[in-house]
């Protein structure tokens, strides 16, 4: 009986560790997203500079969370987050506007997909 | 590469982990829960292991996860014989009473060429000597032949034979195991004796000696290696 409760309690433990998982994944993706969306403002507001040290910091964000990522995302949309954050910065970094807005809808539909594809939807388990 | 070998390292002793805390049944005849879960495993353990671009943690987990439900379900079929009964089936009496039970064949899709072949694995030729033929719930045809069939016991013969009992094993290998040399109420002393007995200069000269509960000795000595 101690064998079943000890599985019972590690698969209860594993699942709030996958709830509190789900919640950091949620953070982390909000805060970059913001950091995005406000470097996107800028963007369109003209105020390129300003775009480029937000959309930088929130590049460092990105990156200080490899040690996390590299464990619990998948490694090729890590690699295609990294690829759109470099893409955006060239646009921006080229005051190339009508190419950022693509970018940064890019670049905000992959960190988006992080959370979306790890929260418990019909969709994401079937 | 270097992370291939760390992953597979990992792996590997993950999966010795939880077979081994599966216990031994994952071994050998496995229920059908129990092949749902080793067949699983299997091939969790070898996706992150072809691609490391697949993080360690999603083969680790859904091992973990998989380890947890078959403990629990093994507990609760111990407790559960209607669980038991829906998840492990029942075993199917094949040939009762030296009958062939057709419906139970059908129910079992058990063809007849089956049966025989699963017969003649068990040196029996004739199907009429089968008394009791049983489908067991892991898939092993369990057998038993008509009285008359049946290799004779001592019992049967009127005789009542002295076992030695369990054979302990004393020395393996050249080396002595000094925990069943104290169970069989031994010491080095008799140990010693018994060896030069026989001509042994030591443990290491010994390649197997073992002693029953009647005191026999099986010794044999350790061949020269090439």
């Amino acid at each position: 009986m101690r064998r079943e409760l000890a599985a019972g309690a590690l698969l209860l433990c594993l699942i709030a560790a996958s709830l509190l998982n789900l919640r950091h994944l949620h953070g982390l993706t909000d805060e970059l997203c913001s950091l995005v969306e406000a470097s996107q403002s800028a963007c369109e507001a003209g105020s390129f500079k300003k775009a480029e040290v937000l959309l930088r910091s929130a590049m460092d964000s990105w990156e200080s969370a490899e040690g996390y990522t590299h464990i619990f995302v998948r490694h090729s949309e890590i690699d295609s987050a990294t690829d759109a954050f470099c893409e955006l910065l060239g646009d921006v970094s080229a005051r190339d506007p009508a190419a950022a807005a693509g970018s940064y809808e890019k670049l905000l539909s992959h960190l988006r997909s992080l959370y979306t594809m790890e929260r418990v939807t019909p969709g994401s388990v079937f | 590469m270097t992370i291939v070998i760390i992953r597979t390292l990992i792996v590997y002793f993950a999966l010795l982990l939880f077979m081994r805390l599966m216990g031994k049944r994952q071994l050998s005849e496995l229920e059908l829960p129990e092949l749902a879960v080793a067949v699983l495993i299997a091939d969790l353990g070898a996706h992150p292991l072809q691609d490391i671009g697949i993080p360690l943690m999603n083969g680790l987990i859904p091992m973990v996860v998989l380890f947890c439900c078959e403990v629990l379900i093994a507990g609760a079929t111990m407790k559960s014989a209607r669980l038991r009964l829906a998840l492990y089936g029942r075993p199917a009496f094949l040939i009762a009473k030296g009958r062939i039970n057709q419906s139970e064949m059908r129910r079992s899709r058990f063809t007849l060429d089956e049966l025989t072949e699963e017969l003649r694995g068990k040196g029996i030729t004739d199907i009429a000597q089968v008394e009791y033929a049983v489908l067991e719930t892991n898939g092993v045809l369990n057998t038993l032949l008509f009285p008359q069939f049946r290799p004779a016991s001592a019992g049967d013969m009127g005789l009542n034979p002295n076992g030695g009992g369990y054979p302990v094993v004393i020395i393996n290998d050249g080396r002595v195991l000094e925990e069943n040399l104290r169970h069989a109420g031994r010491d080095r002393r008799w140990l010693e004796r018994e060896l030069s007995r026989r001509g042994a200069s030591g443990p290491r000269a010994v390649y197997l000696l073992t002693l029953d509960e009647a005191g026999r000795v099986y010794y044999a000595p350790m061949e020269a290696r090439p």
